[in-house]
Parts: structure tokens; sequence; C-alpha cells
């Protein structure tokens, strides 16, 4: 098969990729431009390990085929745009509060959490265990997670939680 | 200021964060090529025709290799697994052909062009299966086979292991007027370690050698068994280890690492071999499934005269670690407590079914969740206070261990006392009507102590590297514990010491990163290390400033004269004086176990008889249970654990959380279930229940310290015993609230509510329902010999 390009801006870098039949977005990614922040637990969508976003979205790579974000816009851990300041601020609490152990789900938590608490999707501590609910942490037993998201959330100014 | 008990953080956490920690699976290099692995698609057949030539000659297929490439059989305690099926195959999912391939498609389809004919027969898929008289052998050459280990054992048929313990004469109490016997039968399903990185390997062949950087626990293992089983010479093989990213016994065996050596060989190119999940959950080394029959003789006065058991261990079609874990029941399923005479027999037999192996506290989960249930269930049966039953009989200073060890200490009842204080003050919520209980285990387990090596280069600047075999899994021991109890010898800062990436040219000989060991073993040998190269410092020191070195210290990075600070010089300038007269500044040290003896003739096919540096845990966690679905929520969770000498406390806080986690899903909704072709039926997470944020609570726990340990600075192994007493804590907890007794794991919904119906009250497995010496391989009193009562 003879693989095509897809044109496709990651982290603000105009990209032309090229990719075969329905090759995932993780790992066009991954091979292609060397981002292997964006981890690859599963390939069945069940972990979160591969979260990016696409297009203003929390999206999984790794069940996306890559022909499908032709023209679109991909932002993963390493180029964080407007996101910035939100997951600087987990990555600082996740190291302070001792929360990182093998690291693999880390990154995708981080993009994944801080694209929620943008959108206004988590909001109060009690919306955090929904907002996991598919990201599969097998060593910290997400205690430490969770209560690095209920700090990052206190510490949000009011405007910046979104809308309800 | 001390380095040890300080809650440092992990210099690796960042990069983790960040998404820039490279893994074995992200590693890429130039004309890297993909590989992969035909697998069996039937439990049990004869490969009558395989033909690879189309694979072989297709574009882009670079190398396909069968049996003949890898002549070496592999083993723990047996050499019984040859690493491609040649003539026969034993289990779905086993490998049949490697195949490296310059992209994943053209793999695929390489693999797809391999034309193999098996000829199926019926599988053995149950041990009940295994051990019926007339049940095909899996490996009719069994008696073949060498045992890799200095043991005499009793093995024949399809049981590829016996370890038995006999001690005083159990029939006679059994058949005393005075004494109450209690009975339980217990059924225990696999476990997946599902680390999120799967196994992932990349293989290079230059100058002669291979180069293998891999997601292991166990770098001097792949490197020692991908030489035997290729037919090379073991110093022609290094293996580098990546940050690894989670493991849990999973990684504490070779895996993909052959195959991607010898693709590499044969086409001359990196190769990468990485499992997929699905891969992961048909062929990890999942803990095994277990089958337990227990039985109690209890005096009138609450002590148990005797015991006797039955447990059968589910190797797979390979023996891998199960002949060591035979070795584990006598201590965990037969510790904890003071017994009087004591009969066991465990046997790991083998089915069609994916070979297991270690994963966490391995056998000792379900040995303290069967011994924990029975424990309960005597008291309830008996009308016996379980709190006082516990309090008396739990192993105490000089008490004997079921292998007649000597134990010292009181930990079991200061952690009881602990536990008691941890009580929750206030009832959690729960719905109108879900049903109330409170579960409490005591655990004993140890630290798999064994070989490690260590080598500090104190440099000129003043900093520590530390070259060790140690990698770093997740647990942080190589970034927290480890460079902390170095800082603590050479008074220098722990942010001062590096530990290199565990690597087989730089390091010694060393066991592997498990069994809890890694800070105590690697720890230890860092310690000596660190010893003797302050030695060789304050010598300098002395020459320096012409004082004795029996007046100087150092610490906080400067060596100083005892009693007199201002007399000092930097560790930096006395290191740079030292390397400019005599060289740079080096240490070495070296740790292995030290033995302890247990009573002669008790122990018979054991690895290890005796527990060489015991760890004591006592959990309890209250639940609430909906009586109308069987859904169990846990309200409060609370770990009072032995650790020694708490190094990094934080750390080992966040041990404790995960291990209770992997433990929650343990107990209650991670199953597996093998069909009657032998095939595992769950394929991924969306049907393998792992605990996800919602399912678990902040865990509560408190450390003690002071219990004796020879590791380094008194500490113990803290990363694998969290897992160990949580099925058992939280099953106690439910039948504490539904007021029936449960004997399966994991206690799904369907299970909590067939316990409701009372259907584990007479819960018998029939194959093991008979007199204890049907069981017993050979001449149960040849095995033991003369032995003490």
């Amino acid at each position: 098969m003879k693989p095509e390009l897809v044109e496709i801006v990651v982290n603000d870098d105009r990209r032309y990729l090229p990719c075969s039949g329905l090759v995932s977005l993780a790992e066009v990614l991954r091979d292609e431009l060397q981002l292997t922040s964006v981890k690859v637990g599963c390939s069945e969508g069940t972990c979160g390990a591969c979260t990016v976003i696409l297009d203003g979205e929390p999206t999984l790579a790794c069940l996306t085929p890559a022909v499908a974000c032709d023209g679109g816009s991909v932002r993963t851990v390493d180029g964080p745009g407007e996101l910035q300041d939100l997951q600087c601020a987990l990555q600082d609490a996740l190291c302070e509060a001792d929360a990182v152990q093998c690291g693999m789900c880390i990154p995708g938590i981080v993009v994944l959490v801080s694209s929620l608490i943008s959108q206004g999707e988590i909001r109060v501590a009690e919306d955090i265990p929904r907002a996991l609910i598919g990201s599969i942490c097998r060593c910290s037993g997400y205690s430490r997670i969770v209560s690095v998201i209920e700090q990052v959330l206190a510490s949000q100014p009011p405007t910046s939680r979104g809308t309800p | 200021m001390t380095a040890l008990g300080m809650s440092m953080r992990r210099r690796d956490a960042a990069d983790k964060a960040a998404g820039r920690t490279v893994y074995a699976s992200d590693v890429i290099k130039p004309r890297m090529l993909h590989g992969g692995l035909l697998r069996s698609g039937v439990a049990s057949g004869v490969i009558t025709h395989l033909d690879v030539e189309r694979a072989r000659s297709m574009p882009g297929v670079r190398a396909v290799l069968t049996a003949d490439a890898f002549p070496g059989l592999y083993g723990v305690g047996i050499a019984d697994h040859p690493w491609l099926a040649a003539g026969e195959v034993r289990y779905v999912g086993e490998p049949i052909v490697a195949v490296a391939a310059d992209s994943a498609m053209i793999l695929q389809a390489a693999l797809a062009a391999i034309d193999v004919t098996i000829e199926e027969r019926t599988p053995v898929v149950t041990m009940a299966e295994a051990l019926d008289p007339d049940a095909p052998i899996l490996h009719p050459g069994w008696s073949d086979y060498e045992v890799l280990v200095d043991v005499d054992v009793a093995r024949g048929g399809n049981v590829a292991w016996q370890a038995t313990v006999v001690r005083g004469d159990v029939d006679e109490v059994f058949a005393r007027t005075d004494v109450r016997i209690v009975e339980s039968h217990f059924r225990i399903g696999r476990q997946n370690q599902a680390s999120l990185e799967t196994r992932a390997c990349v293989a290079t062949y230059r100058d002669g050698r291979f180069v293998i950087e891999t997601s292991t626990q166990v770098p001097w293992s792949v490197r020692n068994w991908t030489a035997r089983i290729l037919g090379v010479d073991p110093s022609s093989v290094r293996v580098i280890v990546p940050p690894v990213g989670g493991g849990f016994g999973m990684k504490f065996e070779v895996s993909l690492e052959p195959y991607a050596a010898a693709l590499a060989r044969v086409s001359g190119q990196p190769v990468r071999l990485v499992n997929s999940r699905m891969e992961e959950m048909a062929t990890a080394l999942c803990r095994e499934n277990a089958e337990i029959r227990l039985r109690s003789a209890i005096t009138a006065d609450g002590r148990i005269a005797a015991r006797e058991g039955v447990v059968l261990m589910d190797c797979g079609a390979y023996s891998g670690e199960q002949p060591f874990l035979t070795t584990m029941t006598a201590h965990t399923l037969f510790g904890n407590y003071e017994l009087g005479s004591v009969r066991l027999n465990s046997q790991a037999v083998y089915t069609n079914t994916a070979p297991t192996g270690a994963f966490r506290a391995c056998n000792g989960t379900y040995g303290t969740f069967a011994l924990e249930r029975h424990t309960d269930e005597i008291c309830q049966q008996l009308g016996l206070d379980p709190e006082e039953f516990r309090a008396r009989n739990v192993l105490k200073d000089q008490s004997l261990g079921s292998t007649g060890q000597v134990f010292s200490g009181n930990v079991h009842h200061e952690l009881l006392e602990m536990i008691s204080s941890m009580r929750p003050v206030d009832e959690a919520e729960v719905p109108a009507g879900w049903l109330r209980g409170r579960g409490t285990a005591v655990g004993t387990w140890f630290v798999f102590v064994g070989p490690s090596a260590a080598t500090i280069n104190l440099n000129a600047d003043g900093s520590a590297t530390l070259v060790t075999a140690g990698v770093e899994i997740g647990s942080g021991s190589t970034v927290q514990a480890i460079p902390q109890i170095v800082a603590e010898v050479l008074g220098i800062s722990p942010e001062s010491v590096v530990v290199m990436q565990a690597d087989t040219d730089a390091s010694g000989y060393d066991v592997g990163v498990g069994g809890g060991r890694t800070t105590v073993s690697l720890g230890a040998a860092a310690q000596e290390a660190a010893l003797d190269v302050r030695g060789k410092l304050l010598d300098a020191a002395s020459e320096l400033m012409e004082v004795s070195p029996r007046d100087l210290e150092v610490r906080e990075g400067r060596v100083m004269v005892v009693g007199d600070p201002s007399m000092s010089r930097t560790v930096a300038e006395v290191a740079s004086h030292a390397q400019a007269k005599h060289g740079p500044l080096i240490g070495n040290g070296a740790f292995t176990i030290r033995g302890t003896e247990c009573l002669p003739g008790c122990a018979a096919g054991h690895m290890i008889d005796a527990l060489d540096i015991p760890i004591f845990t006592v959990h309890e966690c209250e639940v609430a249970v909906d009586p109308a679905t069987g859904v169990v929520r846990v309200l409060d969770y609370r770990v009072a654990q032995d650790v020694g000498r708490a190094i990094n406390p934080d750390a080992i806080r966040g041990q404790i959380q995960g291990g209770v986690a992997q433990g929650l899903g343990y107990a209650l909704s991670e199953e597996i279930s093998i069909d009657a072709r032998g095939c595992i039926e769950q394929r991924g997470f969306g049907d393998y229940r792992l605990p996800l944020a919602g399912d678990v609570p902040a865990v509560r726990s408190e450390l003690h310290e002071g219990a004796p340990s020879y590791g380094p600075f008194g500490a113990k192994g803290a990363g694998e015993i969290p897992i160990l007493n949580v099925a058992a804590a939280v099953g106690n907890a439910i039948a504490d609230a539904i007021g029936e007794p449960i004997s399966e794991l994991p206690m799904t919904p369907p299970r909590v509510l067939a316990a409701m119906r009372g259907e584990y009250r007479k819960f018998r497995l029939d194959h093991l329902n008979e007199p204890w010496l049907t069981y017993v391989v050979g001449d149960i009193d040849a095995q033991h010999g003369p032995r003490a009562t």
C-alpha cells in the first residue's frame, strides 16, 4: 500500500506525514515525529496514556486514524499552547507530591486533566474520579494524583474554570 | 542533617511527567526493524507442517527464524521451556516463528504468509484434569529435563514440582478427641500484572556481541538466559535497562530478548519487539490460579495443635517461577501463627495454558487470603473472638515457624495494636440497605535477598556515581532510598549521588529488582561500597590535613575534625587531592543472603527453607456490600507495616497506596477466565477490569520501625508487601458484612451474591477431598529423612 501524506499542525508546526491505511495518530506521532511522550499502553482506547488534544478536544490517539486528522491541529504534552500554565502546575504538583512512579500514564493524564479543567469539565473535587475513568495508573493507586488535581483546581482563579 | 528518613523527591519525576523519559518501548534506532511472533492459536497440538519460505521471500522481510535458532531450554527450577515451539505446542499464544521486517505492516503480512498446520489435541485445561490418572502428560520427557537448582525434588507426570513440609505427627493430633477440626477450601483466579508498558526490547548485534535495551527487572538473568537459549557465550550479551514502565514481577524473567537478539544477528539491523496489549493479556506471566485445602485442629484453649494443607498451583505449560513459589506457601499459608504439628504439600501443576509467574508478593497474596479467611472461619465456627485468637497465636519472639525457623521480635503483636488504634471514629455514609463489615488480616512476607554488587566513584567534584545493575522500575529505589543510603555514609547530599542505569557491561551480578530486595540488597551493596570509599576519603583527608583518620568525620559535604568543625575540607577538595596524588577514589561493595537455620528434615523440595529477613504487616478495612447487586465498596483502608527503618517515608507510603490498589483489583474485579479450549477470555482492559480512580480510597498507613533486619541501616523491603493482605482483609470484611463465608477470588458481584445465598458454607473442591498422602509424589518419608518434631 502506497502511503499518502496528511497535513497536520503538530504543536504549532505544520507537518506533512506519510500514513498508510488506518495507521493511528499515535503511531504516526511516535514513529514519524518521535513524539514518544504519546505513550501506548493498550492500543484500544482503554488506558488513556496516548491522550492528545485534537482540534481542542482531548482525544485517544491510538484509536484515531491519522488520515482522519488531515487538516487538523494536534497538541501533545510537549507543546501545550494555551494549556501551558495548567500543565506546568499539574506537573510541578505531581513531582512535589511524589505521585509519579513508573510514569507511563502521567503525560496522558496531564494532557487530559489540563484540558478538562480549562473546559470547565472538572470544576469540583467530585468531578475528578469520573474525569479519570479512562485513565489507568497501575502503580500509584490514584490518591496522590487525585489530591494533586484537587490542589491545582483550588489554585485556579474562578474565571479560568470555564463556564458552567 | 541526615539523609535517612527524609522524604526526598525523585529526580526522574519531572521528565516522566513531561513525557521526555525514553522507555524501552520508545527506543528508536537507525535502520531499526519491527520484530514480531507467530503464536499458536491452539492450546495443545503437534506441528505437522511449517513453511516459512513465502514469508521469507517477501520484500522488506529481513529475518525469519524457527525453533532451531533457539537451541537452549529455559527454566527457573527446571529447564523445560523451548523458546520457539518445535514439535509440539502447549498453550494458546506460544511463539512458533520470529520475524523481522522493515515496517509493522510488512511484518503483519509476513506473519500471515507463514504456512503452519497444527494437529489439534484435546488440551488439559484445569489442574483437576491434569492430575487425573488418565490425563495426557504435557511433558512426556520430563525426567530428562535438567533440574537447575541444587534441591532434591519429587516430581513426575503433570506435577512439575513438589514442596512439602512435615513436622510432628499430624494424624495423631487430628485423631485426638480434645481438639475441634475446621476445614476450608479455596479457589483462586489468575491476576495479570498489566504494567502499562508491555514487555518491549530493542536488540542490535555489533562487534560480535548482542546489545539489548530492554524493559526488564532482571538484567543479569536476561544476559545469561539469552546466551543459553541462543547457545552463545554469556559474555557476548550486554543488557541495558532504560526506565521501566511497570513490571510487578512479569518482567522478572527473560522474555522477548532472545528473539530480538537472534533476529538482529541474522538481519544485521537493530530489531524492536513490543508486545501488544492483546499479547500481554494472552501470555503475561500471571499470578497463578490455585486451589487450596486447609484444615486445623484447635485445642480448647484456642491454640492450633495441627494444620494440614494441599495447594495446587497452575504453572501453565512451562514451570517458570512456580517451582520456586511452591516454597513460599510454607511461610505464608502456613505462616503468621504458632503451629503444633504441620503437614503441607504444594505442587506446581502443568496445564495447557499460558505459563504463570511472579506478581508482587506472588502466592503470598492468596496464601494470606486463604489463611486469614480460614482463621475467621475457625473463630466463627468455634465461637472464638478473632482479635483474641490472632493475638494469642501470632508469631512472637522465639516462636517457631512452620519449617522450624526461630523468629525474633513481637512485631505482629505491635502491629495489631497499631491497627486497632487507627480505627475510624465516624462511620462513612452508605446507601440505605447496604451491609457493613470490617475485616482484619495478618501477613508475613520476606525480602528476597541474594547477590548484589556495587561500585562507587567518588568524583573530584564531590559527587558520587553508583554503578549497580539496579533497575528503576517505578518504585523510586534508585532515585530515592539508594542515593539516600550512599549520601548518609559519605556525608554528602543525596542529590549529589547518581545511580547509573543498569548495564551488565558496567556492573557486577545482581539477582534483579523484585521481591522487595532493591533497597535491601542493592542498598546494602551500595552501603558497603560507600563505606569502602569513605575509608579512602578519610585516609586522603588525613594526609592533607595532617590529622589521624580516627579523628575525622564526614558530614554536610565536608571532612572535619571531630569536635572541631572549623578544621575541615570539602569532600571535593579531598577527592581532588586523592585523585591527583593516588588516583580516583573508588569503593566496592558486595552483598548476599546470610542464611537462616530451620529444623532439619522439615522441608523437602524447597529452594529456601526459612525467611531470611521476614516482614510483617496487618491490614484492616471497612466495606459496604449492596445486597441487591453484590457490589462491594471499600469505605476505609488501613495498613500497619513493618519497614525496619523508613529510609524515605513518603516513597513507602506511595508503595502502600499503589500496592493496596492492585490488591483491591485482585480482591474484587480482576478476573481471568479460561475456556474449554485453553484460551484466556479477557482480551484487554475493556473486559479485564483494573481499579480506576473512583475505586480506591486514600489508604491510611503507619510505619513500624525497629524490627530486626540486616538490611542497610535496618531497612526492609517495603514495596512488595503492601499487596499481601488486601484480598484477605477485604474477604474477611465481606464475610463480616454478609454473615456468610466467601472462598473464591476475585470476589466479583456474582460471587458475593452466591456467598449471600450460603453457597460457600460447605465449599469443597472434590479433587482435593482425599487423604493427604493421596497427593504425594514419591516416598514422603524418604524425602524428609530423619526429622525433628
